[in-house]
């Protein structure tokens, strides 16, 4: 039955989840690894670019309403630098007011996911959200 | 204070004045012109009279003088009968002093002696009477030598007419008569100061009245513009407190907004942790439990998942009563919408062990223009009430494309509604069966909020039931084809 829910595995993938809820992170890691990711972490948006630098992931998911740097001032800063520029963003946020969605893609996100995230669900999610921002995990893997 | 008033009463009273003045002194100058126009024509009148006596009796005399020196004509006797007779004459009348003229202007005869010889040749009055006119002239003397000797403050017409008696053709001399109408110019001056009184008081009254009913006018002018000017801050206060109505009830939307904003973020996050959480345990992410904690497990992801659903809906109930309820038309793939549909679903479905199918028809275009977000949730609301309301059996969605809608039927095979209930089903905060028999939770909030949903994109929603058979419920939404969309752009 589990198999059945992750049709394609993210066997090898590097992601990062940046989040500042314990909660989010944990749950979202476990799913995540579950589906055959190595998965970073990291509390907040600078946390986050540091991880970046020290090491590349093939995308990141990213909360919105964070301490220190908002997911909205990450997502700048990313797309202003040269060498990140082109990484693969998806918002998972609890933000899901009308808008959000929009404002979130036109900020310069790839995707847009909404919590609580379902685990039996979430790597389907996952997967269709990165296919309609034209992201093929096959590219992703052939990255690394 | 009272501007109309003070401008009113200075031109008038100026006006009035200047009236006054014009009038009265007229009246005096016709006075005495019209008392010297009198005099004048009972002076001709009184001459005509005396000149035949005078010339009958005196002529020869007259004549002579003419040649004569003053001495001889003061110590001729015809000289003092000449001056008793006028005295006679003018004795009880107003003349108090004759002069009589030769032809050639000398003077023959005076009641004052001194004057007598003087040449009054190129004298005008003289000369106007010699030409057959009257000359008269109103002067003022302050002692003047009369027939009964000297006399004091006097006003005198002077009168030269020729004396020409009836019957003669030449001109025999010129008289000068001198006629006292000081008591008649007294009388005119009483007159003038009765008349000017009057006249005075009349205008004084007609001042006031006129002052009076231009105040009082002024009064309501004045009344009726303070209560204009109130009315105006009135309406101008009303305007403000509308204003600032209106601002208040603006920063209460945002503030509700912000607060709903804060709502949704700060109730989803504890959410998080438990459906993710028991998500994981119960899909055996963190290995095998046994199956008592399993069915644990598995409440607590239900009530989670029932929890997030209720707080949608209050959060879309309250969105839709703040008016922000915004319906954002965009290219959807309809698929996506439908996948999305079959995995959340597909699950709870899975648990009552009833089927499941989406069914969507060749006619629905790949791509269309619409709210994908509304119509995710007006399908879910209505499928998974289907799915809770269904024991045993199917629930399916149909989707079709007719002229110009996106047709969807969500059919069940359930316990349906009963037909006196059908008309309020999708009023707020009411469910079909209130009673405590009721074995599913619910706000009562899912089908109020697929109808408004629904006529927010100018669609319907329509239900049809058989109690113990099951339910449809069919939405029909307009929507344009992204074809449509592309050449309207154009």
């Amino acid at each position: 039955m589990l198999t059945q829910n992750f049709p394609e595995s993210l066997q090898g993938l590097d992601v990062l989840i940046i989040d500042d809820d314990e909660n989010s992170l944990d749950v979202a890691s476990i799913v995540l690894e579950f589906a055959g990711a190595n998965v970073s972490l990291a509390s907040h948006g600078k946390d986050g670019l540091d991880s970046i630098n020290s090491k590349r992931p093939q995308f990141i998911l990213c909360d919105l309403s964070m301490p220190v740097m908002d997911g909205w001032e990450f997502i700048r800063q990313l797309r202003n630098d040269e060498n990140h520029r082109d990484l693969k963003v998806i918002a998972l946020t609890a933000h899901a007011m009308v808008g959000d969605q929009e404002k979130a893609l036109s900020a310069g996100f790839n995707g847009y996911l909404t919590k609580p995230l379902e685990p039996a669900t979430f790597v389907n999610q996952l997967l269709r959200v990165l296919d309609k921002a034209g992201i093929q995990l096959t590219l992703l893997a052939t990255e690394k | 204070m009272f501007p109309l008033v003070r401008y009113f009463s200075l031109t008038s009273l100026i006006v009035f004045i200047l009236g006054f003045i014009l009038i009265f002194a007229n009246t005096h100058t016709n006075d005495i012109n019209d008392l010297v126009d009198l005099r004048e024509q009972n002076n001709v009148a009184l001459t005509q009279a005396y000149a035949n006596t005078i010339i009958n009796d005196h002529g020869t005399f007259i004549a002579s003088a003419a040649t004569m020196s003053v001495d001889e004509i003061t110590a001729s006797p015809e000289f003092t009968h000449l001056d008793d007779d006028l005295r006679q004459l003018t004795q009880g009348s107003t003349i108090i002093k004759v002069k009589i003229y030769a032809p050639n202007g000398m003077t023959v005869y005076s009641s004052e002696p001194s004057q007598i010889g003087d040449d009054k040749s190129a004298n005008p009055g003289f000369l106007t009477a010699m030409d057959g006119g009257v000359a008269s002239e109103l002067v003022y003397k302050d002692t003047f030598n009369a027939f009964e000797g000297n006399i004091e403050d006097r006003d005198i017409v002077e009168s030269y007419v020729s004396i020409q008696p009836t019957g003669a053709d030449e001109i025999q001399g010129v008289i000068e008569l001198y006629d006292d109408v000081t008591i008649l110019l007294n009388r005119i001056d009483e007159r003038q100061v009765v008349l000017g009184a009057g006249l005075a008081a009349l205008l004084t009254v007609l001042y006031l009245v006129l002052f009076f009913i231009v105040r009082y006018a002024e009064q309501i002018m004045r009344k009726q513009r303070t209560q204009i000017e109130s009315n105006i801050a009135d309406l101008a206060s009303a305007n403000s407190q509308l204003k600032i109505a209106n601002q208040r009830a603006e920063e209460a939307t945002r503030l509700k907004s912000e607060f709903l904003s804060t709502m949704s973020h700060e109730l989803r996050t504890p959410l998080n942790a438990i459906i993710g959480y028991s998500g994981i345990i119960s899909s055996g992410m963190s290995g095998t439990v046994d199956e008592k904690s399993m069915r644990m497990i598995k409440r607590i992801q239900d009530s989670g998942q029932h929890l997030l659903m209720l707080i949608n809906n209050i959060l879309d109930i309250s969105k839709i009563e703040a008016g922000r309820l915004t319906i954002v038309r965009d290219k959807t793939y309809v698929r996506d919408v439908t996948d999305g549909l079959q995995e959340q679903l597909q699950v709870l479905a899975d648990k009552k062990q009833i089927a499941f199918d989406i069914s969507v028809d060749d006619s629905v275009p790949d791509y269309l223009m619409i709210d994908s977000e509304r119509v995710t949730q007006i399908m879910i609301n209505l499928l998974s009430n289907a799915i809770k309301f269904t024991e045993e059996g199917s629930v399916k969605l149909d989707m079709k494309w007719q002229h110009g809608n996106l047709n969807m039927k969500a059919s069940d095979t359930g316990i349906g509604i009963p037909a006196h209930s059908l008309e309020y089903i999708f009023d707020e905060f009411r469910q079909v069966d209130g009673s405590s028999k009721r074995n599913v939770g619910g706000t009562g909030l899912g089908l109020s909020i697929v109808r408004k949903f629904a006529e927010a994109m100018d669609g319907t929603v329509t239900v049809e039931s058989t109690l113990g058979e099951g339910t449809v419920f069919t939405v029909v939404i307009p929507a344009e084809t992204v074809e449509e969309k592309v050449a309207q752009a154009v």
